[in-house]
């Protein structure tokens, strides 16, 4: 067995790093996540590989988002 | 299998191909929960800025959202992105959808974006065995498939 350097980080989210990860998209794909967001719902936005990740985190930060509180931590 | 022992899963499956040289460096995991439903009954698994990163530069970023009902996971939509760093790729996905010929719930996505490939479920598991045995494999498949030029119009 090769032994790697490698090391597992693992990190349950919060609200505001989920936000960055959906600005993060933003920055990478070039559009706003809710003009994304309708784009994907009417099937124009093929381009975007990660259309699956983006589109349920962005419904998901939608659901979150205004309730108040540390929201993401369980 | 519980949530929680899920994540541990797969935590166990990506710390093993780390061990075992496939994977190197940070292996970014990242949870979080699923608001329908309680928190201990599912959420999101994903790894995606950083990816993880195999021993040759390629990358796989991981998708799922999950629940659990009666010990049983249902992984209701998932995407596994493996690309290489001349940009060949690969993906996997579940996901809604309206138009089952165009789009069938369970496909994959060779090279580009479109077409929608009908295919079947996949888990993690099974993504990182068809990796390593089509691109990490010393046998003579693996070297016919390393180093394959593609130049294509559609």
């Amino acid at each position: 067995m090769v032994e790697s350097n490698f090391y597992v980080e693992e990190h349950e989210l919060t609200l505001e790093e989920l936000k960055a990860t959906l600005d993060d998209f933003e920055r990478e794909y070039g559009m706003p996540s809710a003009e994304f967001y309708e784009k994907w719902k009417k099937g124009e936005a093929y381009w975007v590989a990660e259309s699956v990740a983006w589109s349920d985190l962005f419904e998901l930060y939608k659901s979150l988002n205004g309730k108040n509180g540390v929201l993401l931590q369980h | 299998m519980t949530w929680a022992e899920y994540k541990t899963n797969i935590r166990a499956i990506v710390t093993e191909y780390g061990r075992q040289g496939i994977l190197v460096g940070a292996l970014p995991i990242k949870f979080a929960p699923e608001e329908e439903i309680p928190a201990k009954e599912g959420g999101r698994v994903f790894a995606r800025n950083p990816d993880l990163v195999f021993r040759d530069g390629a990358n796989l970023k991981l998708y799922e959202k999950v629940q659990v009902v009666n010990n049983e996971i249902h992984r209701l939509k998932y995407s596994y992105h493996y690309e290489r760093l001349n940009g060949y790729f690969f993906r996997y996905e579940r996901e809604e959808t309206s138009d089952l010929v165009r789009k069938p719930e369970y496909h994959m996505h060779v090279v580009i974006n479109l077409p929608h490939f009908n295919a079947p479920p996949v888990d993690l598991e099974i993504i990182f065995k068809l990796i390593v045995a089509n691109f990490y494999s010393p046998d003579v498949y693996s070297r016919q498939i390393i180093g394959q030029e593609i130049h294509l119009t559609v």
